[in-house]
């Protein structure tokens, strides 16, 4: 029995067998994902692409607390997110009910007294560099954040002569977290 | 235009006794302002956060504030917030915490030549007023010394 020898290119083939996967899927998409239109009456009001949109529409699924989820709108609603966004909201919400706290004193001992801020203190390490960004945050008017950062850090790099004077006080500060990496 | 405070803060502050002289900034507060300072707070705290006068001590006493602004000459004074030529005069506030106890400094005004006060809210704005008492409330307490030194 005689053979054929018939040399193949094996790379032409491989090509083919790709090219034909690939119109048979995406045929198969494009079938899938567009629907005839359905057919107007013309007694039907209303437009009739929208209609079939919403039966088509998926259910919202609302994230509730231990991790469930239910297709029922709660009354409450929760927004998750990672720890260090949860962090830095809480912070910047503590820091503004902070501001209300405090109104129109002058004293730098009774600002720090209120509520809100010894719950930044509260907050732990974590809240240094958030502290530090809001510091930077606020430019040449930087607030009072010197006392929960020396408490939280227990240093205090500010110059003696510097004391009072904000603008040089959060400028030390600064430097300080770059050389410990807390800034960002 | 109102200013950035709580008016519920100053229930004797109305439209008609006072303007607004400078925009809020937190760089210097009242005591600060009083001084004639506008580049640092002045508090005797004890977390050595505000500027406070070598040598005097630091406490938040009636008595540590009057001798705070002795170093720039200002004296006691006993004659009320009168205008009086060649005199410029200084108005402590205080208040108690709780009864008994001794008043707690809480606020400072400066009387300008045109016989109206000058202070600095807090963070907000600083203001010229007439009466030196319109900022009395829950705040700022009242008035509970006067100051004085020649006008330079």
């Amino acid at each position: 029995m005689s053979m054929l020898s018939v040399p193949i290119q094996t790379d032409v083939v491989v090509n083919q067998l790709a090219y034909n996967w690939a119109v048979h899927f995406h045929t198969d998409q494009a079938a899938a994902s567009s629907p005839p239109p359905p057919k107007r009456s013309r007694y039907q009001h209303g437009k009739p692409e929208s209609a079939a949109r919403k039966t088509k529409q998926a259910k919202f699924w609302w994230p509730v607390p231990n991790g469930i989820l239910t297709t029922e709108r709660p009354a409450k609603i929760y927004l998750f997110t990672d720890s260090k966004v949860q962090a830095w909201l809480k912070f910047r919400n503590l820091a503004s009910q902070w501001r209300v706290e405090r109104g129109a004193t002058s004293s730098i001992t009774a600002a720090a007294m209120c509520d809100a801020y010894q719950k930044i203190i509260g907050m732990g390490p974590d809240a240094i560099p958030l502290i530090i960004a809001q510091m930077q945050s606020e430019g040449d008017d930087p607030d009072q954040w010197f006392w929960a950062l020396q408490v939280l850090t227990g240093v205090d790099p500010v110059a003696e002569e510097d004391r009072g004077d904000y603008v040089k006080m959060a400028a030390a500060w600064i430097a300080w977290a770059e050389t410990e990496e807390y800034a960002g | 235009m109102p200013g950035s405070w709580n008016d519920a803060d100053f229930p004797d502050l109305t439209a008609d006794n006072h303007t607004i002289t400078s925009p809020a900034t937190r760089r210097y507060n009242c005591i600060a302002w009083a001084a004639g300072e506008t580049n640092r707070k002045w508090w005797p705290d004890q977390r050595n956060i505000g500027w406070w006068p070598k040598g005097v001590q630091r406490a938040e006493t009636m008595e540590a504030f009057v001798e705070a602004y002795g170093t720039l000459g200002f004296r006691l004074c006993f004659d009320g917030p009168s205008l009086q030529p060649g005199i410029e005069k200084l108005a402590l506030c205080g208040m108690r915490a709780a009864e008994g106890e001794p008043p707690i400094p809480t606020h400072a005004a400066l009387q300008l030549e045109s016989g109206k006060w000058t202070s600095k809210l807090g963070d907000f704005e600083d203001i010229a007023h007439d009466p030196v008492e319109a900022l009395n409330g829950p705040v700022y307490g009242k008035v509970l010394y006067y100051l004085s030194r020649p006008r330079s």
